[in-house]
């Protein structure tokens, strides 16, 4: 069956999709280091984008995804999952922990990351990335770093503010133009490829 | 001054796909400043093969899928039943997942502080709604037709009605934000939106159908409204 194609959230999605508290990924005493993760969404022109959402998924901070269950689905515990919208300065921000290296199934592991989908007004499908934690040493291993031009890994990097406590990373998603994010294909069947099992 | 933008090194690839629309369809003029022009990094496998989130929903309540009872009194407009079944590419029903919707009243006005149509807001009518699939990947909504309404991408042009549709499958790139149409409906042809699908069979499986099955007597017309998310990193590949 051919799956159904996406079309834009356009610009008025904000009382239907983002509750008070979905940027909080990692509600107070889950383990782990807290961190706000900041920053905007802009456009070709560098203009603010107003009418985006970000969705986060991350695993605990100890690299784990957390398993589906009911206490996971009544939201009391932490689900690794936020979302957040832009404000009237395209300014997103998540409450959230520092994750944790993901091992991976040839013993190696993924350098901490979030997985980030971005939605907007505009946006005719999600754009996909990740961001990274700059300065962590993981990041030279990490297999998916590994596959973007090093040139534009940068563009996947968050920054830490300095002096911020809790720490604060800054990741800016510049849709086009100039340090144009890093985005990953999303069109395509995606269930892993023959050659390539998961 | 701003240089035309260049033609994404991309479109001829994802135009074999032929699935979901580009992300630069100039006719929708709002993707021209915002889609990406440097090539796309191939889907790695550490993100396809992730599960979908558990997303903290466990307070989604019955009158969460009537929209029609969320406030003192009925909303004004033409009371209509959405129902369909959520599947993965292999037709697989998807149970226990997430829809939210949300839409215009029957006026074409949503509630959002940033809609400045001038057709009037209905005070019994927020046009947000949330439902579950149930064991066989059923849903089923009631709510009021939403009206078309006007949009400033080009002159004259007005939105065919439509009901926006947030969606979680299985896996993480299962993930889907659409739109559902309604048959008929003559501003189908002139939507940049509902165009930017590149294939003919995508853009008539946003149309839900009327169904008497689903319309329920002295009541409710009924559309029928079927969803196929990709499959997740467990499904095995088509032969
Ligand atoms: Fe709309």
């Amino acid at each position: 069956m051919q799956r159904s194609a996406s079309q834009t959230v356009g610009p008025f999605f904000l009382e239907a999709l983002i509750h008070a508290g979905d940027e909080v990924i990692a509600k107070p005493g889950t383990a782990g280091e807290p961190i706000i993760l900041e920053g905007k969404v802009l456009d070709a022109e560098g203009s603010v984008v107003n009418d985006a959402f970000l969705e986060i998924f991350q695993a605990d901070a100890t690299g784990r995804y957390v398993a589906d269950s009911a206490e996971a689905r009544s939201g009391s515990r932490f689900t690794g999952f936020g979302r957040a919208s832009t404000d009237k300065l395209g300014t997103f921000r998540f409450t959230t922990l520092y994750p944790g290296a993901v091992p991976a199934a040839n013993g190696g592991s993924e350098a901490p990351h979030l997985d980030v989908m971005v939605f907007a007004r505009g946006l005719l499908k999600p754009l996909v990335t990740r961001i990274y934690f700059a300065g962590d040493v993981l990041n030279a291993q990490d297999p998916v770093l590994a596959q973007v031009p090093p040139n534009r890994r940068a563009t996947l990097e968050a920054r830490r503010e300095p002096g911020s406590d809790p720490a604060v990373w800054r990741f800016d998603v510049r849709l086009q133009g100039q340090d144009e994010t890093v985005f990953f294909d999303f069109s395509g069947r995606h269930a892993c490829p023959p050659l390539n099992p998961c | 001054m701003q240089s035309i933008p260049k033609r994404s090194p991309l479109a001829g690839s994802e135009a074999n796909e032929a699935v979901d629309p580009p992300y630069q369809a100039d006719a929708y003029k709002s993707t021209i400043l915002r889609s990406p022009r440097e090539p796309l990094v191939s889907m790695p496998k550490q993100i396809a093969s992730l599960r979908a989130p558990v997303y903290g929903y466990g307070d989604v309540k019955p009158q969460d899928a009537d929209l029609t009872r969320q406030h003192a009194a009925e909303p004004q407009g033409e009371r209509i039943i959405v129902a369909g079944r959520l599947m993965d590419e292999d037709g697989k029903p998807i149970p226990n997942a997430l829809i939210e919707i949300w839409q215009a009243n029957s006026a074409g006005r949503y509630t959002h502080k940033g809609d400045q149509h001038s057709a009037p807001l209905d005070p019994n009518f927020s046009g947000n709604g949330r439902v579950m699939t149930d064991a066989n990947g059923a849903y089923r909504f009631v709510t009021i037709k939403p009206g078309a309404y006007p949009w400033r991408n080009h002159a004259n042009a007005w939105r065919p009605a439509h009901i926006h549709f947030s969606l979680f499958g299985m896996g993480y790139l299962s993930r889907l934000v659409t739109q559902m149409y309604f048959p008929g409906d003559p501003l189908l042809p002139l939507d940049p939106i509902f165009n930017s699908v590149p294939n003919e069979r995508g853009r008539r499986a946003l149309i839900s159908t009327f169904d008497l099955e689903v319309t329920e007597p002295e009541w409710a017309l009924g559309y029928r409204f079927d969803i196929v998310l990709r499959g997740d990193g467990a499904t095995p590949m088509e032969k």
